[in-house]
């Protein structure tokens, strides 16, 4: 029951996309829609004969109620927790029975539920799943119990870590409105008074086969899974879902600094976010030319950043960009750099800034986009091996508002990233009045 | 010509789809045995070689670091490639490569697509061969790890395992600290690296495993037109010797202020080759081994609340062999944690586990058998695990059978051998119990 982390998403880049040039990725796509207004997806992968069975909610940390963060990851701890025709703990135990391998996952944007399993136990699973959609059938007593461990989850995940409280903070700095500004996992204060009935309203307003897509990858058709899927989920009454209606940013007007001093921080480490556009919030060539470009600054040895920070002026020892396309309101651009001991924040900064303002000023390297580019349409290749990973990238795509058949044409779309559209988003994206710049630093010796 | 010569001992059909049906093991003209999985459905292939008596471990005395500073060096240049070059074609080819290091072993692992084959094992064996170790990388490399080894002294979990290798292995290799610490750094030349490479990264010692979109005749091409100039013989500077996870319970606390307390706790394990190890492997997933339906979650998670994770496992590594536990409760409540842990392993040490609790574990355990076996990379690790510990061929058949055949007095006697609360040893790094 993770959180989607930041190295989810940023494993999802990573895996996302296909072989040299253009070549088709060939993965079979079909898809059909139930009655009730469940979108199902299936992607056949017959290599060995089980099934990746994944359910993905059009609802997340996002839709908390102002006042309840943390109320969606808590929900879906709930979700183990029995179900109308199934006793707690039952769940996990027939799983466990049957060599189910399974997870949850809430984001900002989407909620997600994964088993992974031997083809003839795929009923089973639809069964126990369609079952939970129908409500949370938890003891008080024992969501008492689970609000202690998702409160442990945040201490574990956050309150032990520097690094991660900075992060939080500056999360909070970067959204002055939207709710992204709240902490997926909640806080503290928030998470304390969350109560079942809380995750019983909101299980009831989103959670509706009309809210959902089931994408099922592995030893499967479409064919096979329809009659399958109209018995399970076929049977769940149509109901609507309220729209989203998120707080929006005004203008980001200020530059942020946050700073985290701390005792357990030795080697202070420097961070920088820009609020960037995803393609829900502007158009597929956008974004993907934001990914292009996360790769060509810091996707490795032969990026801008680690040509320039590590490798010649000797200043840092790490660096790293991430950005995710498929946020559904702003997504975050966000580069990370470890100095080298000895070397101050202020020194790297300096350097970033004026290597960023030279790579405005000079351009794209040709030469190395086309690498880049190479790199970035074979791992499209590489994503089709895996029982999970097929799944796992093309919900994200759907959760984008892209279209299933963009997984296949993920080599083209990088193509189509030339040289000007990236310097384009670069100079869109780099603006100063649009980040938060974080500071992690060791206590000041008095 | 050169196909006369391939000698395929051994042919072993395995549950998966056709497309995957074999497994074989081919014996080289140049002298290597390579375990191959033939799978021609998607255009990508997976390697795994794996070094025995490499790791970190097998540094000498004065030269700690070595291993793992080598380790990564050879991803900064080789051959003719110095680092720039070598990273630019493994874009250009869309070729993954990876140098890992553990206690034991250093591993190297590729991924290729069909196409480039030729050009990624040409560059996997530049690296393990040719490493060119150029005072640069060497130097920029070292500043890395020194600045990994500042940033880490603070961190709560740095602490948990130093303590955790000082108090279990005093004396041993597995005790020190295997990247080295700014002494031994400061002594590593390049001739050390180059003394690691010849002697540690040969053919006597080479495990390979290869999945994917490639056939016998190509495979035994590749490794030997590549890898002939790999040193023959294995040339360790030291031996390390077997030692044993101490038997006697003690416990240390470590001072840091945190809202968590982090704990860490062990027992002997069992060897790999030990005709009990299944046993074991089933009794561990009962116990801890397996998320939230284990024993020990359903206590300390799921009826009390006092943790988010807590797991268990074997840990049998080629000079000892661990079981170990680890969770992190908030302050206040570690002593509370730690008795319902022990109160677990005495429950199971005296009465065993119910045949419910076998019958589902076997069922899990063997059905979910195939799920990590599905991307030619997870197989190439297996198959390489099975080479290293010589399970044989055969294991990857008989692996369910051997499970199926575990019985409630199996499990009773490995239990009792064990599972031995009284000896539970410990380390907590925390605000407070």
């Amino acid at each position: 029951m993770r959180r989607a982390s930041a190295a989810w998403l940023l494993c999802l880049i990573a895996l996302s996309v296909t072989t040299p040039a253009c070549a088709d990725v060939g993965q079979t796509i079909e898809t059909f829609t139930l009655d009730n207004g469940m979108k199902v997806i299936v992607l056949p992968n017959h290599r060995v004969p089980a099934v990746n069975h994944m359910l993905w909610f059009y609802v997340g940390a996002a839709d908390d109620p102002v006042g309840k963060s943390g109320l969606a990851h808590y929900h879906e701890h709930l979700m183990f927790k029995g179900s109308p025709a199934f006793a707690s703990g039952e769940y996990v135990r027939q799983l466990q029975k049957h060599g189910g391998e399974h997870n949850a996952f809430t984001g900002y944007d989407t909620t997600s539920y994964y088993v992974t399993i031997a083809k003839e136990h795929l009923p089973l699973v639809m069964q126990l799943e369609a079952d939970r959609l129908r409500g949370l059938t938890v003891s008080e007593a024992e969501a008492e119990k689970e609000k202690d461990v998702v409160v442990e989850e945040r201490r574990q995940r956050i309150d032990n870590s520097p690094a991660a409280q900075l992060a939080e903070q500056m999360n909070a700095a970067m959204f002055l409105n939207h709710p992204y500004q709240r902490p997926m996992i909640g806080w503290q204060h928030e998470m304390q008074g969350l109560t079942l009935s809380d995750a019983r309203d909101f299980h009831a307003k989103y959670y509706h086969p009309g809210n959902a897509v089931l994408i099922v990858s592995g030893d499967i058709t479409a064919d096979e899974l329809r009659p399958l899927a109209k018995k399970y989920y076929g049977a769940l009454p149509a109901h609507t879902t309220p729209e989203r209606h998120w707080l929006q940013e005004p203008p980001h007007l200020a530059e942020r600094h946050v700073t985290l001093r701390h005792q357990y921080v030795n080697q202070p480490a420097f961070t920088r976010s820009y609020k960037a556009p995803s393609v829900h919030m502007s158009d597929k060539p956008t974004a993907i030319s934001l990914v292009v470009l996360s790769h060509l600054l810091g996707g490795g040895k032969n990026s801008v950043l680690y040509q320039s920070l590590v490798v010649e002026q000797k200043l840092a020892a790490a660096v790293d960009v991430s950005y995710n396309f498929y946020a559904y309101g702003f997504s975050e651009f966000t580069i990370s750099i470890v100095p080298e001991k000895g070397i101050s924040l202020e020194k790297i900064e300096q350097a970033l800034d004026k290597q960023l303002a030279n790579f405005i000023k000079q351009g794209v390297d040709e030469a190395a986009l086309a690498r880049t580019k190479r790199m970035m349409q074979a791992e499209a290749m590489y994503a089709r091996e895996g029982l999970t990973s097929t799944s796992n990238i093309m919900g994200w795509i759907i959760m984008a508002g892209m279209e299933p058949q963009d997984f296949n044409r993920w080599p083209e779309m990088i193509e189509a990233a030339t040289a000007s559209h990236i310097m384009q988003a670069a100079h869109n994206l780099l603006q100063p009045t649009a980040s938060v710049t974080g500071y992690l630093l060791p206590e000041e010796t008095p | 010509m050169i196909r006369a010569f391939i000698l395929t001992i051994c042919v072993l059909v395995l549950p998966w789809h056709s497309a995957r049906a074999e497994i074989q093991e081919i014996k080289t003209p140049a002298g290597f045995t390579i375990w191959l999985m033939e799978d021609h459905s998607l255009p990508l292939i997976a390697a795994y070689m794996v070094f025995r008596g490499s790791g970190l471990a097998y540094d000498p005395s004065g030269k700690e670091g070595r291993g793992n500073m080598a380790a990564a060096l050879l991803m900064e240049g080789a051959g003719d490639m110095d680092d720039a070059a070598f990273n630019a074609a493994l874009e250009e080819y869309a070729i993954r490569m990876n140098v890992g290091v553990d206690d034991d072993t250093l591993q190297a692992t590729l991924q290729t697509l069909t196409t480039n084959k030729s050009k990624a094992f040409a560059m996997l064996a530049d690296i393990l061969i040719r490493p060119r170790f150029d005072g640069e990388a060497i130097d920029r490399t070292r500043r890395k790890i020194e600045t990994i080894l500042h940033e880490q002294a603070t961190s709560p979990y740095y602490k948990l395992s130093r303590a955790w290798q000082e108090m279990n292995y005093p004396g041993h290799p597995y005790g020190r600290l295997g990247l080295g610490d700014a002494a031994t750094l400061k002594e590593l030349e390049r001739e050390d690296f180059q003394h690691y490479t010849t002697r540690y990264l040969t053919k006597e010692n080479i495990i390979i495993s290869v999945v994917g979109d490639v056939n016998k005749e190509e495979i035994t091409r590749l490794v030997d037109e590549h890898f002939s100039a790999m040193p023959d013989h294995y040339q360790p500077d030291s031996k390390v010797v077997d030692t044993v996870f101490p038997s006697v319970a003690d416990t240390i606390f470590i001072s840091h202020d945190m809202p968590q307390t982090l704990i860490k706790v062990g027992l002997p394990g069992i060897a790999r080759s030990d005709p009990d190890f299944i046993a074991a492997y089933i009794l561990n997933h009962i116990i801890g081994g397996s998320g939230l339906g284990s024993r020990l979650a359903d206590a300390i998670r799921i009826k009390r609340g006092l943790t988010y994770s807590i797991s268990t496992g074997l840990n049998p590594k080629t000079h000892a062999n661990e079981w170990i536990g680890m969770f992190s409760t908030r302050s206040g409540k570690a002593e509370e944690a730690v008795e319902v842990f022990k109160n677990i392993l005495q429950e199971v040490a005296e009465h065993g586990v119910t045949a419910e609790e076998l019958a589902d574990a076997k069922s899990f355990l063997t059905s979910s058998y195939i799920l990590n076996l599905s991307s030619n990379e997870e197989i190439a690790s297996y198959l390489s695990m099975i080479q290293f510990h010589h399970l044989g061929m055969g294991y990857l058949k008989t692996r369910n059978d051997l499970m199926n055949a575990v019985a409630l007095e199996d499990i009773r006697r490995v239990s009792q051998r064990l599972i031995l609360p009284a000896h539970l040893r410990m380390v907590m790094v925390g605000k407070s119990l």
